[in-house]
């Protein structure tokens, strides 16, 4: 025999699925390309603004006496290791003050681009 | 639904889609939108706020720093941010913490049958906090801790908007049982 409350969750487990409209999913798709859309100019702007800030520098820079390169590290690698080293900081600020998607992936992306190897955010 | 996906290709899937692969996307929502579209229907009783919390909980599977951790089957991740979702839109309209039932819930579901859309009627008779407390507790399983812990309240208040409101629907039902007699 039923008691009272099994008759009432029998009721509710009996309830069918919903369909979402045919254009929510639509919707979503769309909403989610803006979005990459926007995530990719700014990850171009970073990575414009880390190289200008990398490259100007050295440019006016005079030349520097010809001295023997540190064992296996080229001065433009090192000037690079100091730009990741400058974005991990700016990264890890970001992370710490729980910065949203939007602001950390261009910081990802610049980093990816100046290590030459495609973006991919840690923990994905 | 059953999902024919194994759980580990989701993970997959769902890399695939933040970057921007419609087929993978469209995959995802096929296996789970009408679950999660459901979910957050039953606890507003809104479609056009069920809406919008399904685009927020597939938006926010999207990201990249998400919550979701590889391996783990991704239908009750959604379940939970849509669930938090709704939770949140609840305790945003204050007064919809103090309200009786109210009309916008008149959408009736198509197709079902005299039992389920009377249990379907038994819910919207339940004001939006307590039938959000009901449907969580019941059906999803979540505890009167989590419950509380979501509502900022101790588990006895939890408790006692569970009980008080399983009692009335089941007084409901035993009342439209003796009607149709």
């Amino acid at each position: 025999m039923n008691t009272p409350g099994q008759g009432l969750r029998k009721h509710l487990v009996a309830l069918p699925q919903v369909a979402p409209p045919p254009s929510l999913g639509e919707r979503i798709g769309r909403a989610h390309r803006t979005r990459l859309r926007r995530l990719r100019a700014g990850a171009v702007a970073t990575a414009l603004a880390v190289a200008c800030v990398a490259i100007v520098p050295a440019l006016q820079r005079e030349p520097a006496p010809a001295t023997p390169e540190v064992a296996g590290t080229p001065a433009i690698d090192r000037e690079k290791l100091a730009d990741v080293r400058a974005l991990d900081r700016a990264l890890q600020t970001a992370y710490e003050r729980n910065a949203s998607d939007d602001e950390i992936a261009p910081l990802w992306a610049a980093r990816a681009s100046l290590l030459g190897r495609p973006a991919s955010p840690a923990g994905i | 639904m059953n999902s024919p996906i194994i759980a580990g290709d989701e993970p997959a899937l769902v890399r695939k889609a933040r970057w921007g692969d419609h087929a993978a996307f469209d995959e995802l929502y096929r296996l789970h939108a009408a679950a999660v579209y459901t979910l957050a229907h039953r606890l507003t009783g809104n479609p056009a706020t069920a809406e919008d919390i399904t685009q927020e909980t597939f938006l926010r599977m999207l990201q990249f720093l998400n919550g979701f951790k590889d391996g783990l089957p991704l239908r009750p991740w959604l379940k939970r941010v849509a669930a938090n979702a709704a939770i949140d839109r609840l305790r945003r309209d204050r007064h919809h913490l103090l309200d009786e039932v109210t009309e916008d819930q008149a959408h009736a579901e198509n197709g079902t049958s005299a039992s389920t859309a009377e249990a379907a009627g038994l819910l919207r008779r339940l004001p939006p906090l307590q039938r959000t407390l009901v449907w969580l507790h019941e059906m999803e399983g979540w505890t009167h801790a989590e419950l509380a812990a979501r509502f900022r309240q101790s588990p006895s208040w939890s408790k006692s908007i569970v009980s008080r409101s399983l009692a009335k629907l089941r007084d409901e039902l035993e009342t439209d049982a003796g009607h149709c007699r």
